[in-house]
């Protein structure tokens, strides 16, 4: 195919020996391939490792009288709270105390309902993103935020499928809700990873554009 | 032909991963007594040997309706298997009910729709699918293993006399403890689980779908040199 294939003017002497192009090619591309595979299994395990050191403090049966049970407890009642709040601006007579919430469906709020699991794998795959500590830090706060406003939205969608039927709730809670939140923190760590990796990449330029300049 | 560029591939990808999904997941009639069904088959020669010195008896069979699940402090879940324990020194029995479904069905459909809509080459594709399911299946028989060996071991605390039957080491019971709590509590783990073996798959075969710069580099060979 390269003998009737005209000559690019734009390239330097083409090679005259085909053949080692080609093998000199293969080898290239089996050294990128090679580096990208070692950076990519690198990163999964990374943040493999990250999510289980986060699973290790978030699941641990704490006490409730530890400072770290205390903390757990002040989420679990904040975020059932909130869910009560969104519910009474939407209408619904519902009422809260402690981390149970009551109306035409009642619903406690434990330790599974706290989307503790998919902050943690947002967490880890941001800590272990090849990036700035600035643009981390964004990512964590924006995307942790993010998370809890989802989690507040699920209880009151899973209060409002309750109240109509409970096959529809178990459904939801089980499998669906599971699902999308995890589908939206995927969806969420892409959309902050291409941004972090065109910051990183502005933020490497800045200097030589600079220094050109 | 329709040439998509490289965003619509992706997009089509992640459509066709969300159809097989929902698909997949429907709640067709008989999929789940059948899956359960199926793994009860698989188990029960491993529940056959998990006897701790012949001291119990664990069978494992699908239940007939559906019904909400009280076994474990805090969760209700909508149970389609029942592990029925039995010790040889006592009369009765006592059921323990799970959703294989829940815990095994649907890590293997998001592995496998994961590895389905991935751009690698059948052979490749079939074979990390064997063997990511592989590995799903055996840790779904090791959750029911790790189950037992916590409520044999006292340290899900259903009945006094079960507790009486795993003796252990204060340190082997934190871990089984440990493990329970981090692996069979958090509800997300049954997704974000199969999906990060989905990844690890991805990342083995970056080659297939990773854009290459190598050969462009080399057959435009630096003008400005």
């Amino acid at each position: 195919m390269s003998e009737s294939t005209p000559p690019n003017p734009a390239t330097a002497t083409p090679p005259t020996d085909s053949a080692d192009v080609a093998a000199t090619t293969a080898t290239a591309e089996a050294r990128e391939t090679s580096e990208l595979r070692r950076r990519a299994l690198r990163y999964v395990l990374t943040m493999g490792a990250l999510m289980a050191g986060l699973y290790g403090i978030a699941y641990q049966s704490w006490s409730p009288n530890a400072f770290m049970g205390q903390r757990l407890i002040g989420y679990l009642e904040t975020v059932a709270q909130l869910s009560g709040v969104v519910l009474r601006v939407l209408g619904e007579p519902v009422t809260v105390q402690n981390s149970v919430v009551s109306g035409t469906f009642s619903y406690v709020v434990v330790v599974d309902c706290a989307a503790l699991d998919v902050q943690a794998l947002f967490a880890a795959a941001v800590l272990a993103f090849p990036s700035r500590w600035t643009t981390r830090l964004i990512g964590l706060v924006a995307g942790l935020s993010a998370i809890f406003v989802i989690n507040i939205m699920r209880l009151v969608a899973l209060y409002y499928a309750g109240s109509r039927s409970l096959d529809l709730f178990k459904t939801l809670h089980e499998e669906v809700f599971v699902l999308v939140i995890v589908g939206l923190v995927c969806g969420l760590f892409l959309a902050w990873a291409r941004w972090a990796a065109q910051a990183t990449a502005d933020a490497e330029l800045a200097p030589t554009l600079s220094k050109a300049a | 032909m329709v040439q998509l560029t490289n965003t619509q591939r992706w997009w089509a990808r992640l459509i066709a991963f969300a159809a097989l999904v929902t698909v997949a997941t429907w709640p067709w009639p008989g999929l789940r007594s059948g899956f359960s069904a199926a793994f009860c088959e698989l188990i029960s020669p491993v529940l056959a040997e998990m006897t701790f010195d012949g001291q119990t008896q664990v069978t494992m069979a699908p239940l007939n309706e559906t019904r909400p699940s009280l076994a474990g402090a805090e969760e209700h879940i909508v149970a389609d298997t029942a592990l029925t324990l039995r010790l040889t020194k006592y009369r009765g029995q006592m059921q323990v009910e799970v959703s294989l479904r829940r815990d095994v069905f649907l890590p293997l459909v998001l592995f496998t729709a994961m590895l389905l809509v991935a751009p690698f080459a059948w052979p490749r594709r079939l074979i990390a699918i064997a063997a990511g399911c592989t590995l799903i299946t055996l840790v779904g028989i090791g959750s029911i293993q790790l189950t037992l060996a916590n409520i044999f071991s006292g340290r899900i605390p259903l009945a006094p006399q079960l507790s009486e039957v795993y003796v252990v080491s204060e340190t082997w019971g934190d871990i089984l403890q440990f493990l329970h709590e981090r692996w069979l509590i958090p509800p997300g783990n049954r997704v974000i689980a199969p999906l990060l073996l989905g990844a690890f798959a991805w990342a083995l075969h970056i080659d297939s779908w990773w854009p290459r710069k190598a050969s462009v580099a080399l057959h435009g060979v630096s003008p400005i040199r």
